[in-house]
This record gives structure tokens, C-alpha cells and sequence, in this order.
């Protein structure tokens, strides 16, 4: 199958054949089977946050910060639901890796899964395109072969939630069964749903799924591990990034303008050969005319505010 | 303009309904004597859908599909907000004194229905365009539920409305008017209320959609025509675009004006909660003391409602992010002006 056509398609925002998505995802999990559930990355390296759909402003994150034909990527998970191009945004990663395969790291986050998908937004997206669940169903597939984490240079531990408290060190992460839908607890689950917190301890996290966690337990981890930073994504933030705990922990958010209506730009965060760290601050694409008619599809029912 | 602000109510009914389907209200506090809370609503949209354009159904229960928990959360912060402030002002006055409840621009909001079970001493009034309210009345009438809830059979016929759907029982009043018409509006709640007594106005998204001159004149003049009134108000602020480089109001002005050319004009003006408020206090033709409290949505999230009732929200649907909604909460707010 010739990759850099359909790179192209998809960059442009076109219909792509049913069969077609079988066959990349098919291609793609054959791809990830093989990876470890914390991949190595080497330096240097740029580390996004999550995507949600918005792929105009995926085009501009890899036009701000290179190119995946000229540097090395590490995506923190969520790339589909809530925006209008889930389905574009996810194939485009995928075509990414199975054309530069040691270019891209992909992480899962706790919207890559059937469940949240449903509610979120990716199904119904499917569903509008194509009529029918399949293309879902062969995405879902890959959800579940996507790694947990990355480590750079042994320095810098990416993950998209945050930490678990069944979760000591990084080889036990390297332990958990991951092929397969996202747990309602556990370790698993953590990983993919926890939350850094002024908190004092493990608390209860207000989503409803993993952790709130603190200074104690982020030094904890960093210290156990011979490491200097967590990233992770997961939490909005308005001004793209947010360092916190002394610098041991960053939160790297991807999606300018979330969700068409928060107001908020986007970082990426590059580690540099000597872990120096480097963030490219993005804004959302912005709608032609004055009229969102070129990003946000009109069919689609705008039902976001309180009327 | 107005079939496009009108238009509005849907999302409100689909948000509430949603809302409902999901669990997150009735509250089990506020709604604790709120019977049949669910039934009342689920029956009115069933009867409703009978009534509306195949279009209106479709887009309706779309909507329904995908309304995310986000979205429910909202619309629980908002009802509750609402019905928590009325319950406690009725709740204090109601059994030795005679209220009017004067909802501007209702909608199919059927609040009336609880209120007028639960306290006896009361009088409602709905205002809306006259569509809007005869739609709502066709629904009532239609459904037995309603029928004998607002004990229709003992309406008094109106002889200036003789024919149409508005009802107009001995407590209950649909009163149809377009609140930009100060004036229209203040001579009709003369005909229908008291005004030497108590008097509660909710606008509910309402005044946002309003030309700021009408809606400061419909403040001005509601406050010098009542002797003693509780106004409630639920809206969205713009946010400081100068000086906390917040754009929540301008991106929802363009949105808005983009998807469906709706308006809200004072949105980006009265931006912060003591502007909107100032539209309160600022009332300067009478002698009136007026006290107005003022919170935004996000705060009354994290103030008034209690660590259960949280717990509960949270175990209804896995929310995937809570900064989205401390962002669109606080900017909304609710107020209370009391004179």
C-alpha cells in the first residue's frame, strides 16, 4: 500500500476506504505486538500531548516543530474523541509509524478505548462516516496494542495519566498484560486516568478513575527510578504546559482551542541531548472568513454552551 | 432573530432531558419533593415530539446521543443553582405569605409544576413569546399528566385570548410578550400579579439575549414596579479578554454567531460577575435597597455542593476532564438580587 498517498489524503481531510483502514490498522498492530510496553526513545525528542481530534492543529503541531521527516516524536495518547477529525488525526499517527517506525512513539491514553470512545465521540464519528461500526471496531483493535509509556535516555518517564499506586518501579509497568480494553482500576488503569495534585497522599481522583498524587509520590518515583522528569498530558492547560513539583513533573497539552471553544494555546516539549527541555507554544487553526465552516463540519449539532 | 432565540429553548429541553437520562437530576436534595421529577419531563418531551417538525425531532434527539457528561454537569449546576435558591426563598415565606413566581422567558421549563404542588401559597407565571407558550400550552393540554396536575379543568377562560393554547388558571398564568416591550411587559404583570406582594423573576438565559438598553430597562423597571422582589438570574459572562487574556467569551460570540447566527450582546460587556451584577446595583431611579449576590458556576460547584452529592455525580459517568469544566463553568453564573 503506498503510505505517502494516503498520508496525503489524509492530510487534506479525504475520505479514506474502508478497506483501506483494515489494512493499515492490520499493518499496525503487527507493528506495535512487537514493541515493549515502556518503549526507548533516544534524545532528541518532541513530546506532544494529547490531540482529541483536532487534526488542523496536528498539522500545524508538526509544522511548528519540524517534521516527522526530520525528528523524533513521542505522543502522549488522546488522539481521538471530543474533536471533529478523530478518525484523520488517528490514521495519520498510524501511517507516521509504519512509514518512520523509529520516529514515533505512540502512548495510549484513556480515550483510546471502546468504552470512552462511545461516549466521547469517535463512534458516533464513525458512524456518521461510514454508516457503520467497522472502521471503529479496527481502530478499538489498536487501541489495544499501543504501549503505556516511553522512557528518554533513561531520564525522562512519558506516560498520559500519571502514576499508580500498585506502580513502584518502571519494571513493573513492563510486567502488566496490556493487550487489552482499558481496566476500570488497577495499574492499568491509573497509568492512563491519575492526576498530579497538592495532595498530601493517594487520593480519590474526581473523574471517577485513577489517582490524585503529590510532590511525596512523584520524588518517590523519580528517586526509585534514577529519573528526573515525568511527562504527561491528560489535563488541560491553558497556557500549554505546566511545570510543577520543583520542575520533577510537566503536563504537555496539545490541543489549542479545545474543543473549539476553551480558549486555551498548545505546547510541545522538546528534550534536547543534554535533557534541556524546550517548549513550542501553538495556536488553533483559525476558521477562514471569520466562519468555522473550514474546521468545524456545519452538519455536526453544536449543542456546547448552555442556552 | 426570535424564532433563532426561541430556538435556544431546545437545546435547554435536550440539555435538561439528558440531563435526567443520565442521572444527575433529579438531586436528591434540591429535588427531594419534586415528585414524579423524571415522569414530568420524559412525558412532556413525549407529547412535545408528536408536535414538532420531523426536522426539529431529528435534530433533538441527535443532540440527546451526544451530549457529553461535560454538558450534564453543566445542566445540573444550572438547575440545581436555580432551584436551590428558590426552594429556600420560598421555603422561609411561602406558608405565611402569598408569592408570584414570574419566569421571563420560560421556555418549556415546567418548574411551575413542582412549585405549585409543593406550596400552596403561590402563583406562577410563564412569559414567552406567544409560539413559544402556545406550543407549551398545546403539550399540557394534550397530556393528561398536566391536565390534572394544574387542575385545568378549573381554568378561567381569558376573553382577550379567547381561542389560543395560553392557559390561565386561578394559579398558573401564561403570559405571552416579547421582553424587549418594557412596557407591554410591565402592563400585563400588572393585570396578572399583585405587585404590593412578593414577587420572584427567573431569567434563565434570558437577559443574555437581550439589547443591553431593553434588558437594563426591564431590570430598571420590574425593580420600581414591585414593591419587593427576589430576582434570580442564570447567564454566561465573557471573561477578561484584557486582562487575563481570557477568549471563552469571544470564541462563544463566534461560535454562536458562525452556527447558528445567535446573539448574545452584552456578553463580552458585562464580563466579570461584578458587571453583571452592576446591572443590579446600579439601579438608580428609586430609593430601593437592593442586595445581590453574585457567584459564578464553578464556585458554587465547589462551595455548595456537598462531598456526597459529588461523590455521586462522579460515579454517573467517568468525566474526562475536569479543567474543561472549571473553565466553562466559570462563565456562568448565578445571581440573586433581592429588594
Amino acid at each position: 500500500m503506498d503510505l505517502d498517498k494516503i498520508i496525503s489524503l489524509i492530510r487534506q481531510g479525504k475520505h479514506i476506504h474502508e478497506e483501506t483502514v483494515y489494512t493499515l490498522c492490520l499493518n499496525a498492530q503487527e507493528l506495535l505486538i512487537n514493541e515493549a510496553n515502556v518503549s526507548k526513545v533516544d534524545t532528541p525528542v518532541t513530546i506532544c500531548g494529547d490531540i482529541h481530534g483536532q487534526l488542523h492543529d496536528l498539522l500545524t503541531l508538526f509544522d511548528k516543530s519540524g517534521g516527522v521527516e526530520n525528528s523524533r516524536y513521542i505522543f502522549l495518547g488522546d488522539f481521538v474523541d471530543r474533536g471533529f477529525y478523530s478518525l484523520e488525526s488517528f490514521l495519520l499517527l498510524l501511517c507516521y509509524k509504519l512509514r518512520y517506525p523509529d520516529r514515533i512513539s505512540l502512548i495510549r491514553g484513556n480515550h483510546e478505548t471502546r468504552q470512552i470512545t462511545k461516549v466521547y465521540g469517535f463512534y458516533d464519528e464513525i458512524m456518521r462516516k461510514y454508516g457503520n461500526s467497522n472502521v471503529w471496531r479496527y481502530c478499538c483493535e489498536v487501541f489495544d496494542y499501543l504501549s503505556l509509556g516511553a522512557v528518554i535516555d533513561n531520564k525522562i518517564f512519558c506516560v498520559h495519566g500519571g502514576l499508580s499506586p500498585d506502580i513502584n518501579t518502571i519494571d513493573e509497568i513492563r510486567d502488566i498484560d496490556r493487550k487489552q480494553e482499558v481496566p476500570h482500576e488497577g495499574a492499568m488503569c491509573d497509568l492512563l486516568w491519575s492526576d498530579p495534585d497538592e495532595v498530601m497522599t493517594w487520593s480519590l481522583s474526581p473523574r471517577g478513575a485513577g489517582f490524585l498524587f503529590g510532590k511525596n509520590e512523584v520524588d518517590n518515583f523519580l528517586y526509585k527510578n534514577d529519573i528526573e522528569l515525568i511527562t504527561r498530558a491528560h489535563q488541560l492547560v491553558m497556557e500549554g504546559y505546566k511545570e510543577m513539583f520543583d520542575g520533577g513533573l510537566v503536563t504537555v497539552w496539545s490541543a489549542p482551542n479545545y474543543c473549539y471553544r476553551c480558549g486555551n494555546v498548545a505546547a510541545v516539549l522538546r528534550i534536547e541531548d543534554d535533557l534541556s527541555r524546550n517548549y513550542t507554544i501553538f495556536d488553533a487553526v483559525q476558521a477562514q472568513n471569520g466562519v468555522g465552516n473550514a474546521i468545524i463540519p456545519t452538519k455536526k449539532v453544536q449543542m456546547d454552551y448552555f442556552l | 432573530m426570535e424564532k433563532i432565540v426561541q430556538n435556544t429553548d431546545h437545546d435547554a429541553l435536550t440539555c435538561k432531558l439528558s440531563a435526567i437520562s443520565t442521572r444527575y437530576i433529579p438531586c436528591p436534595l434540591v429535588h427531594k419533593d419534586y415528585f414524579n421529577y423524571n415522569d414530568i419531563y420524559l412525558s412532556y418531551y413525549q407529547t412535545l415530539k408528536t408536535l414538532l417538525s420531523r426536522r426539529d425531532q431529528g435534530s433533538i434527539n441527535r443532540a440527546l446521543r451526544n451530549s457529553y457528561p461535560v454538558m450534564n454537569y453543566g445542566t445540573y449546576l444550572r438547575t440545581v443553582s436555580i432551584d436551590s435558591l428558590l426552594n429556600s426563598y420560598l421555603d422561609e415565606r411561602v406558608s405565611n405569605e402569598y408569592i408570584q413566581v414570574v419566569n421571563l422567558g420560560c421556555g418549556s421549563d415546567l418548574r411551575f409544576v413542582h412549585l405549585l404542588n409543593n406550596f400552596k401559597n403561590i402563583k406562577y407565571i410563564d412569559v414567552d413569546f406567544k409560539d413559544a407558550l402556545e406550543l407549551k400550552g398545546k403539550v399540557l393540554r394534550t397530556n393528561l399528566k398536566f391536565k390534572q396536575a394544574l387542575k385545568l379543568d378549573t381554568e378561567i377562560m381569558d376573553k382577550t385570548e379567547n381561542g389560543s393554547q395560553l392557559i390561565h388558571t386561578e394559579n398558573y398564568v401564561m403570559m405571552e410578550g416579547d421582553l424587549k416591550d418594557t412596557s407591554d411587559i410591565i402592563t400585563k404583570l400588572s393585570r396578572y400579579t399583585d405587585t404590593n406582594a412578593k414577587t420572584v423573576f427567573i431569567t434563565e438565559c434570558a437577559l443574555c439575549y437581550l439589547p443591553d438598553i431593553a434588558a437594563q430597562r426591564l431590570i430598571d423597571k420590574i425593580i420600581d414596579t414591585f414593591d419587593s422582589g427576589y430576582w434570580i438570574s442564570y447567564d454566561p459572562i465573557g471573561g477578561n479578554q484584557e486582562k487575563d487574556k481570557d477568549r471563552f467569551g469571544k470564541i462563544m460570540q463566534d461560535n454562536l454567531k458562525s452556527s447558528r447566527d445567535l446573539e448574545l450582546p452584552t456578553l463580552l460587556k458585562y464580563f466579570s460577575e461584578d458587571l453583571y451584577s452592576s446591572r443590579f446595583t446600579q439601579h438608580t431611579n428609586s430609593s430601593k435597597k437592593i442586595t445581590v449576590n453574585i457567584k459564578n458556576l464553578w464556585e458554587f460547584y465547589l462551595q455548595s455542593i456537598n462531598d456526597n452529592e459529588k461523590k455521586r455525580l462522579q460515579k454517573l459517568q467517568f468525566l474526562d476532564e475536569i479543567e474543561e469544566l472549571k473553565i466553562m463553568q466559570s462563565h456562568y453564573i448565578i445571581l440573586n438580587a433581592q429588594w
